[in-house]
Formats: structure tokens, C-alpha cells, sequence
């Protein structure tokens, strides 16, 4: 046996555990010609004693008493808790399971509910879809909110203005209707809906807001005026702020201008 | 050696799981004093060796159907869960007391184990005690753990292995490596023993 073989050893010698008998002989007897390992195992068998030593002095420490005690009413408690509980859990995970169940429907009809209550995200972000019903012209103060509709009395009287403080602009816009004989009687707040108003002509067009031309204050486009559908080059789109498809340059946009009682286009909308 | 009519640990577990108290004060008598000496080799603190046993056996209270024998013994069993309960306080609480907190309740204890020889004797017996569980209580965690298991419990490598929930290699490598930090932290210092030899030159001087 070498030093190797004899320090992988040493601990089962010292704390004199079971090994065969001739690998205990070889050991001892390597200890005999090397000093080195020979005090290696003298350290521990020492430790092995002090070891003991401090095992034998605490063999009889145990727990106070008070502790048993403890346990034992606390088992008492449990074992009680145990019996007159014992259906409890599933009766907790029944009423969690219906109030979930309740929490969940309620959420759905609130859902629903607020689905129902606010304008399409379309509309909402899209200021060129109309969110009024065809043929209703309005009157509208100079503010932010829309008061309410008011048809149109004839004809004759051209378009009735609405004019209000749209998104984008801090002018005022108007709004018009060239059909007169509808929509009355109905009142609609636009205030939540982002002050968006665009008149509807036919049943599937979408119109921006009505965006004023040049200076034209609110106060001259109370005095009335006429809607006109013209056509203009889409570029013209670029010349109140509005995006323009490149690819579709050369075409043209419909639009409805808004014609003054002295015959100037005071404000204008596009229609698609 | 016990009795041959002695109910086992498993059987007493059994009797306790189905509303035996008197199981519960017979296994907690037969068991308990292990567990507390392990918790308060490994920590060094009566007050949370204390805390440690009664929760292992509220634990064993509250979760003995988790026992599974063919895993090892119960003793075993208990020792791994004292062990998980005192590595949560220990990392929480960085809970390390001095032995010489306990040096009151550890004289009136030192006195059954100190019967023969004289009183010079004996307090030399108590500093190496001292000294040597202080050093084992200075070890790293993982080999203060199997020089507690295997030494002071006088554990197998096998139920140590089942205790720390590794191989038994590991036990063994983990054990020599631990003793030997033990000799090394034991043994005096070269001042030391100078110091004391020029103290009996001077003496005898």
C-alpha cells in the first residue's frame, strides 16, 4: 500500500469502520514505514476521540419538556380540526368555483356592455368615416361640443352650417347636409367621439371633417351657404395636411366645398 | 436494546396519522432528542434547536402521509427535514450563536460525562470539547453537515446519503475533506506551543 492508498483509508481507520481484514493490515503496516502517514493517522484517531468526546457529553441533551407539550395539544387541535373540517376543502374550492364563474360572467356582459356603448375603433380612429346618418345637417356653437342637430328647412335656404373645433384645427369647420328633410328631431352628443362629424350623401362614402379655405372666420359662415361635389386633383389633399398615396398622384378626389352667400369657398371636405 | 414488543417508527406513525396521541409522545420521545442535538450541532443555538424540533414534529404532524419508507427511515426522514428547516432560519436569520451563550445549561450536562479524573483534568476536557465543536460549528454548511451526521449522530454513509439527499461518494469525499479541516483548525498553533514551553523554562528557571 502507498501514501495514495492509505489516505482514501484513513477515515474508515481512524473511526475504526468496517474494511476487510487484510486491507487493515496492509494499512497499519504502511504506517510502520512511513512517518508521515503514520502521524496523518495519529491526527485522526485524535479527532476521532474528541468527536466522541463531544457525541458522549451531548448524548443526553434533549428537547425541554415544555415542547412535548406544545406538540401535543397542537395535535389535539389538529386532529379536531381535521374532523370537523374535513369536507371543508371542496366546499372552498365549490364557492371559489362559483364565484369565478360569476366574476367571469359579469365581466363578459360589462364587456359587452362597453363594446355596445363606444363608437367602432374604426370610427374612432379613422376621421374619415362618418359617424352621423345621412341627410343631418347641424348648428353648432363655435365649441368643442356639437349641441345638437337641426334639419335643414328647405331647400332654398341652401346648406345650414354647423360649424365646430375639430381635431387638427383651431378653426371652425362646419358641417352640411344638402338633404332636408331628415334626421329631425334627433339629437346626438358628438363630444365623445372626438368631435369627429362627417354628413354622409350616399351610402357608402366616407368624408373628412370640413377643413376651412383660406381666412375664413367662424362668424361669416353662420350666414349660410351651399354644398358643391367637385373633383380635384389628389394632391390637393397635401395642401390642408392630409396623407397622400403617391401611387395614386394623378387621380382624382372627390370633394364637397362649401360655398359662401358672396360665392367664396369657405370651407371644403373630402369625400371617398 | 428494546423490547421485541416495541412498536416500530412506522407503525407508530401510522397509529399517530390515524388520531393516536399516545403515538405521537412515543415517537416523539424516541426521536426527539436526535433531532435536537443534530439542530444544535448545526447551528449552535439552543433557542433554534428548540424552534427546529417542535416544527419538524409539527410538520410530521401535519404531513406524515408524505412519509414514504421506501426512501429510508424515518429517523432519516426527520433529520432531512430539521436540516431543510435550519438551512431557511439559518440563510434568513444569519442566526450564528456563540457556544459560549449555552456555557450554563452545558456545565450542568458536562458534569454527567465528567465522572473520572480530576478537576484539572476535566476542564481540560471541557476547553477541548469547547474547542472542538466550536471548530465544527466554523466549518462550511456541507461539511459541517456530514461531520454531524457521520460523527456526532453516528449516521451510516447511507442514511446520510438519504439525509442529504446525494451519493454516498459524496458523503465520503465531503467527510475527509471536513476532518481534515477539523485537524487543521485543532491543532495548536506554533506560537502557542512555544509560548508554553518558555512559560515552563521561566518556571522552572
Amino acid at each position: 500500500m502507498n501514501c495514495q492508498d492509505f489516505e482514501i483509508i484513513v477515515n474508515e481507520l481512524a473511526r475504526r469502520q468496517m474494511m476487510q481484514a487484510d486491507v487493515r493490515e496492509q494499512a497499519l503496516a504502511h504506517t510502520g514505514e512511513c512517518e508521515v502517514c503514520a502521524l496523518r493517522l495519529a491526527d485522526e484517531r485524535v479527532l476521532t476521540q474528541q468527536l466522541c468526546a463531544v457525541t458522549i457529553q451531548m448524548s443526553e441533551m434533549e428537547a425541554p419538556a415544555r415542547i412535548e407539550t406544545e406538540l401535543l395539544a397542537a395535535f389535539r387541535q389538529n386532529k379536531f380540526t381535521n374532523q370537523s373540517t374535513r369536507r371543508r376543502p371542496s366546499a372552498i374550492q365549490d364557492w371559489r368555483y362559483w364565484v369565478t364563474a360569476a366574476a367571469a360572467v359579469l365581466l363578459i356582459v360589462i364587456g359587452i356592455a362597453a363594446m355596445r356603448s363606444r363608437p367602432s375603433p374604426v370610427a374612432a380612429e379613422n376621421p374619415y368615416v362618418p359617424t352621423i346618418g345621412p341627410d343631418v345637417a347641424y348648428i353648432a356653437k363655435p365649441s368643442d361640443t356639437v349641441v345638437g342637430p337641426k334639419p335643414i328647412s328647405s331647400p332654398e335656404q341652401g346648406a345650414t352650417l354647423a360649424s365646430y373645433k375639430p381635431r387638427r384645427h383651431a378653426n371652425a369647420l362646419m358641417a352640411q347636409s344638402n338633404s332636408a328633410n331628415s334626421g329631425s328631431g334627433r339629437e346626438t352628443s358628438l363630444a365623445d367621439r372626438n368631435t369627429t362629424v362627417a354628413a354622409n350623401y350616399g351610402a357608402n362614402e366616407i368624408a373628412t371633417d370640413f377643413l376651412p379655405v383660406g381666412y375664413t372666420s367662424p362668424m361669416n359662415l353662420q350666414d349660410g351657404g351651399q354644398v358643391m361635389r367637385v373633383e380635384l386633383p389628389r394632391s390637393a389633399l397635401a395642401d390642408f395636411g392630409l396623407p397622400v398615396n403617391m401611387a395614386r398622384v394623378n387621380e382624382r378626389v372627390k370633394a364637397d366645398v362649401l360655398v359662401g352667400p358672396d360665392g367664396q369657398a369657405r370651407a371644403i371636405r373630402f369625400v371617398q | 436494546m428494546k423490547p421485541h414488543t416495541d412498536p416500530s417508527d412506522s407503525e407508530l406513525l401510522q397509529a399517530m396519522l390515524a388520531g393516536e396521541e399516545r403515538a405521537l409522545a412515543a415517537l416523539y420521545r424516541r426521536r426527539q432528542g436526535g433531532i435536537y442535538r443534530f439542530a444544535l450541532q448545526i447551528c449552535g443555538s439552543q433557542a433554534l434547536a428548540e424552534d427546529v424540533t417542535q416544527e419538524v414534529f409539527m410538520v410530521l404532524i401535519r404531513d406524515g402521509h408524505t412519509f414514504d419508507p421506501t426512501r429510508g427511515s424515518l429517523n432519516a426522514f426527520l433529520v432531512g427535514v430539521a436540516r431543510n428547516l435550519l438551512l431557511r432560519r439559518l440563510q434568513r436569520e444569519r442566526f450564528y450563536v456563540p457556544i459560549e451563550e449555552n456555557s450554563d445549561s452545558d456545565a450542568d450536562t458536562h458534569e454527567s460525562f465528567l465522572t473520572t479524573g480530576g478537576p484539572l483534568e476535566d476542564l481540560s476536557r471541557l476547553e477541548t470539547i469547547n474547542s472542538v465543536r466550536t471548530a465544527v460549528l466554523a466549518l462550511p454548511e456541507r461539511y459541517r453537515e456530514v461531520v454531524v451526521l457521520c460523527d456526532l449522530q453516528e449516521m451510516s454513509y447511507v442514511e446520510a446519503a438519504d439525509v442529504l439527499s446525494c451519493a454516498v461518494g459524496t458523503v465520503r469525499s465531503r467527510l475527509h475533506r471536513a476532518r481534515a479541516l477539523l485537524i487543521e483548525r485543532l491543532r495548536p498553533a506554533p506560537e502557542e506551543q512555544a509560548s508554553t514551553t518558555v512559560n515552563s523554562a521561566r518556571c522552572f528557571a
